[in-house]
């Protein structure tokens, strides 16, 4: 039973269904969207209905993007023989911001994990093995994440690869830089105390 | 390490109390169903971040109250620590260490060192081999932030790969993606098990000591990691080999069941008193003196890994022990902070302890005698 009008238990409704937002959180922006001035509601909504339909995938990397191919891959500068492999568009927003990758990415949109029905055909690989086909590609860069899908995922690739003659690399973990040794947790100086260099 | 006072708020019968500690025995003693295994529980959970007995932490908060909270605060080589657990309905638990906020299970580990020895711990003796495991898991979870960081991939792999294992039956061409879980479990199953030997020689050494000494030097305690893996040495590279052939040569049953039977998950631990299995032939009474020998085995070990030893917590399994033995485990914790559970409490005062406090639990309630 809802306490609330129909309308306002709907608007709850389909805003707790986004992620991080629970029932409570729900409430609260219902009534925070209720109290604003009605054209920027509409702008909202309008903004939602718009990213929604004209956002689609780009054709080379997979990545979110409003025109066919996105501004990364047309880009002459970038260098299309490497190429940086990720789960996320996130996390192509994260290794731009490094401002020194000059190479091209791929968006997988996920990792395998069978607990979740993900198999290999589930997320881009296909696009990117056909685009290895297709151009003279050196290097995969793997920066999937650090967890045991991703790791998967990211043998997953090598595998495949290897035996094209394309070199795969896996990015490192390890301590954060300009942060104090201490501060570091457990598992994260254990797993940069396995991958030392000799200097 | 000693712990030197501890708050409870509503926390399973006790509304609000706070009890301050001896450095030697606290002796908690009372009728049935009065609130004395809770304080064990305390400490354990703030120890291990799971309660001994109960799986579901909603169960920890006072009957028809919302939250509850627990702080401990105590001693670690000279300097005052503390931990708080913050328990509410319905949501996950809160845990803070000398004012910081814990985010997982893994940074509370380590903290507050305790061994626990219950009635129920005869499992480890009597049942099957997840008793075993679990033994040797949750000790060595505690001091080695990477053997838990190890075990909880490990699970995590071991889901994954039965998931995929399910799948292959009506899909066999996703059989072709195991090599890139077996290749991780290889990898964290292998480090599971080189920690395990390396842990059993050194506990058995203490144990097997302990264990001629209670028994006058008749019986000879020792301890056998039986792996699924049929490695023939303790060799990593070589172990791994041999993980790698037994999944391959298994994988078939595998799929056929949808689990994986090869692995540190399906490894056990053999008792033998001079070459015979406690387990199947030994008497009561000496499977209960391997269990008290492995539990003071605990005690040591923690020691020599952290240079100070543990708390102990003895639940409710003081007067299951005969005269013998009860002196001979009094005798070994003299150094040690212990937390006794007990209904009767006479015989402690023929025992003429040097430090105790005796602590007289009623109706959730707690009288310092």
């Amino acid at each position: 039973m809802s306490y609330y009008a129909a309308p306002i238990a709907k608007l709850i409704e389909e805003l707790s269904k986004l992620p991080g937002v629970g029932n409570k959180t729900a409430q609260r922006l219902a009534f925070y969207l209720l109290e604003m001035p009605i054209n920027e509601v509409e702008e909202l909504a309008g903004s939602i209905v718009n990213a929604k339909r004209n956002i689609k995938y780009c054709n080379v990397c997979c990545n979110i993007t409003d025109s066919e191919t996105c501004n990364i891959c047309s880009n002459p500068k970038r260098d299309g023989s490497v190429i940086c492999i990720v789960e996320d568009a996130r996390d192509v927003v994260a290794m731009e911001k490094i401002k020194e990758f000059k190479g091209q990415y791929h968006v997988l949109h996920g990792a395998i994990s069978p607990m979740e029905g993900i198999g290999p055909e589930n997320i881009r690989i296909k696009e990117l093995l056909l685009r290895i086909g297709e151009h003279d590609v050196q290097e995969l860069i793997l920066a999937t994440n650090p967890n045991i899908e991703g790791e998967a995922t990211a043998m997953y690739i090598s595998r495949l690869v290897k035996p094209l003659g394309i070199k795969a690399t896996r990015i490192a973990h390890g301590i954060p830089v300009g942060g104090d040794l201490e501060y570091a947790d457990e598992v994260t100086l254990m797993k940069a105390l396995e991958g030392r260099r000799e200097i | 390490m000693h712990i030197k006072h501890i708050s409870l708020k509503n926390f399973r019968n006790y509304e609000h109390e706070e009890i301050e500690l001896n450095n030697g025995v606290n002796i908690f003693y009372g009728q049935n169903a009065q609130g004395k295994t809770n304080i064990i529980e305390s400490i354990y959970l703030l120890s291990t971040g799971k309660s001994h007995r109960s799986q579901k932490d909603s169960e920890l908060i006072r009957w028809s109250k919302e939250d509850s909270k627990i702080k401990i605060i105590y001693e670690k080589e000279n300097i005052e620590n503390n931990l708080e657990m913050y328990l509410k309905k319905n949501q996950k638990k809160a845990m803070k260490h000398n004012g910081v906020k814990l985010s997982k299970t893994g940074e509370l580990l380590g903290n507050l060192i305790t061994v626990i020895f219950s009635p129920d711990h005869m499992k480890i003796i009597k049942e099957g081999p997840a008793e075993r495991r679990r033994f040797v898991d949750i000790i060595l979870s505690q001091i080695k932030p990477g053997y838990f960081y190890s075990l909880s991939q490990y699970v995590k792999l071991v889901m994954q790969r039965n998931n995929l294992l399910l799948q292959a039956k009506s899909n066999a061409k996703i059989i072709d993606t195991i090599e890139i879980w077996d290749q991780q479990l290889i990898e964290y199953g292998t480090k599971i098990i080189k920690e395990r030997i390396e842990f059993l020689k050194l506990i058995e050494n203490y144990a097997n000591q302990i264990h001629k000494s209670i028994t006058n030097n008749k019986e000879n305690l020792k301890l056998i990691y039986k792996s699924s893996i049929d490695y023939i040495d303790h060799n990593e590279e070589h172990i791994k080999e041999i993980f790698q052939r037994d999944l391959d040569k298994f994988r078939n049953i595998d799929i056929q069941r949808g689990v994986t039977h090869k692995g540190p998950h399906r490894d056990d631990l053999l008792l033998y008193i001079n070459d015979m299995e406690v387990k199947t032939y030994g008497s009561q009474g000496q499977q209960r003196t391997t269990l008290l020998s492995l539990k003071i085995a605990e005690l040591q070990f923690m020691n020599y890994e952290t240079d100070s030893y543990p708390i102990l917590l003895l639940d409710d399994v003081f007067s299951e022990l005969d005269t013998e033995r009860q002196i001979f485990l009094m005798k070994f914790i003299k150094d040690i902070q212990t937390f006794i559970t007990c209904t009767d409490v006479e015989y402690f005062k023929n025992l003429n302890l040097e430090k105790h406090s005796l602590f007289n639990v009623i109706e959730g309630k707690i009288y310092n005698k």
